[in-house]
């Protein structure tokens, strides 16, 4: 079969996929992601985060240096992986990549959540993984599995993905900094060419290549645990 | 180009097998704690070129109890245009109820260095685990900056079989156009991740955010979970990042001295 003919017997047709993307990477879809700032709550209390441009350039270091690369390298595995034993490896992998307790419980909760909201639509695989890694699915993986099974290709899920993370985040720092509507959808818009290339730089990355750079991230994450008010859980 | 290798067995009360090869070489000063073997680790090629393949294996039988440090800080230095990078490998197994420390007294990168180093750890529930990688971006002392450097530096921390930890750090390589950013880091010039696994980890916690609040100059976060405590710093001036780091090390050793090499 050309190769052409085969890729295209493998992953269902564009509109089908398109559709489940715009399901599951809703923020309509209950994984919960609303609750989660991944550290950046911490990073407006300690005065980081204040505007439009120090919320854009903290997201765009997120994409290309810090977890946000690290989960689409991730996913990635965890749609093409050949068997149960290769997938049961990345979801170990992505369960320990967590720099601390509330990223760990934010990536995990939205991994459980994303699994049975997805129940709609069949992944065998899935339901082998959540046996054996005991409910420790991380939110990636559970995206990248159930698309995998789904015929949902890669690149899309990959690039839709990215862009659900980034757009949770952007709502996140509307809400704390505060700023307006406006200028969050002005950081998306300014994202745009940063997850893409996120993305096609992904696609040949090897688990080797997971890893970041994004330490005060890391330590904002942390320290938002002993934040004294608190309107997220990470 | 060299290499060396350490291959370390330690049992309960003394050192069980020690092989040395190429130019690390392992020393044991007198011991300082009842009850612990302490040795330190010597590179007598004076620092890491590209190229250079160094490895250490350290396995600890049950019940054994050991501290390994280095002479000095590790010098990475600048590599050969088309050397591969230095590989630097090191594995820890933690029987029932040993105890390691890991306390090598940080890595110096120079510009334009290129390393592959890569610790890895397999653990028992009942053995402890204290450790710490501390780095400092470029010859501070000399004026120079980071501004191009290959490097890969990954901590994978496996108990029962299971990957409880798995910190990688990986700038990219023109290091300059991020060492500023305020989410990657803002500015430092040294970093320290220290890693803790074992039954009374996570309960160092809040010990360990009060002797960081005494060190303004350092900037840290600690978390605990899953039977283990990660504290990150990060320090404009080394010897900032060094009072912080010792000073931990002071309260999760229960008060033991420091290894004499870390205090000369």
């Amino acid at each position: 079969m050309p190769k052409q003919a085969m890729a295209t017997s493998m992953t269902m047709p564009t509109a089908e996929a398109l559709l489940r993307l715009l399901t599951w990477l809703s923020p309509a879809f209950p994984t919960g992601a609303f609750a989660y700032s991944h550290g950046l709550e911490w990073a407006v209390e300690a005065g980081d985060v204040t505007c439009e441009a120090s919320l854009h350039g903290w997201l765009r270091d997120m994409l290309h240096h810090g977890s946000a690369r690290t989960d689409a390298i991730l996913l990635r595995h965890a749609w093409r992986a050949p068997d149960a034993a290769a997938l049961g490896q990345v979801a170990e992998l992505a369960a320990g990549c967590a720099p601390g307790r509330e990223r760990q419980a934010e990536t995990l909760a939205q991994g459980a959540a994303f699994c049975l909201a997805a129940a709609a639509w069949p992944a065998p695989a899935l339901d082998g993984l959540r046996a054996r890694a005991e409910g420790r699915i991380a939110y990636p993986v559970a995206v990248g599995t159930v698309a995998s099974a789904q015929r949902v290709p890669q690149d899309a899920t990959c690039q839709a993905f990215l862009h659900a993370v980034v757009a949770n985040l952007v709502s996140a720092g509307v809400r704390l900094v505060p700023l307006g509507q406006s200028a969050g959808l002005r950081i998306l818009a300014a994202l745009e060419p940063d997850m893409l290339q996120v993305a096609r730089e992904t696609r040949v990355a090897s688990l080797e290549d997971i890893g970041g750079t994004c330490l005060r991230a890391d330590i904002a994450a942390m320290r938002h645990e002993t934040q004294y008010t608190r309107l997220f859980r990470s | 180009m060299t290499q060396g290798t350490l291959h370390v067995v330690v049992g309960a009360n003394a050192l069980v097998r020690l092989r040395q090869t190429g130019c690390l070489k392992l020393r044991f000063p007198k011991p300082q704690d009842q009850g612990w073997l302490e040795a330190i680790s010597l590179n007598n090629s004076g620092g890491v070129v590209g190229g250079d393949r160094l490895s250490t294996e350290l396995h600890l039988a049950p019940d054994a109890r050991f501290v390994l440090t280095t002479a000095s800080a590790e010098k990475i230095y600048r590599a050969a245009a088309r050397a591969r990078a230095a590989d630097i490998a090191n594995r820890l197994c933690l029987e029932r109820s040993a105890h390691a420390e890991w306390l090598p007294q940080g890595t110096i990168l120079f510009d334009g260095c290129a390393m592959r180093r890569a610790l890895q750890v397999e653990m028992v529930g009942s053995a402890t685990l204290l450790g710490v990688e501390a780095t400092v971006f470029g010859r501070i002392a000399s004026g120079e900056a980071l501004r191009s450097i290959c490097v890969t530096d990954a901590i994978a921390i496996r108990r029962d079989g299971r990957l409880i930890l798995h910190d990688a750090w990986r700038p990219p390589g023109d290091f300059g156009s991020i060492q500023r950013g305020s989410a990657t880091l803002a500015g430092a010039r040294a970093m320290a991740t220290l890693f803790h696994v074992g039954s009374g980890a996570e309960s160092c916690a809040a010990g360990v955010r009060d002797i960081l609040a005494g060190h303004p100059r350092v900037e840290a976060g600690v978390s605990a979970w899953d039977g283990m405590l990660l504290v990150r710093l990060l320090a404009g001036e080394p010897p900032d990042l060094r009072a912080a780091v010792a000073a931990l090390l002071h309260r999760l050793r229960d008060g033991r001295m420091l290894p004499r090499a870390w205090t000369c």
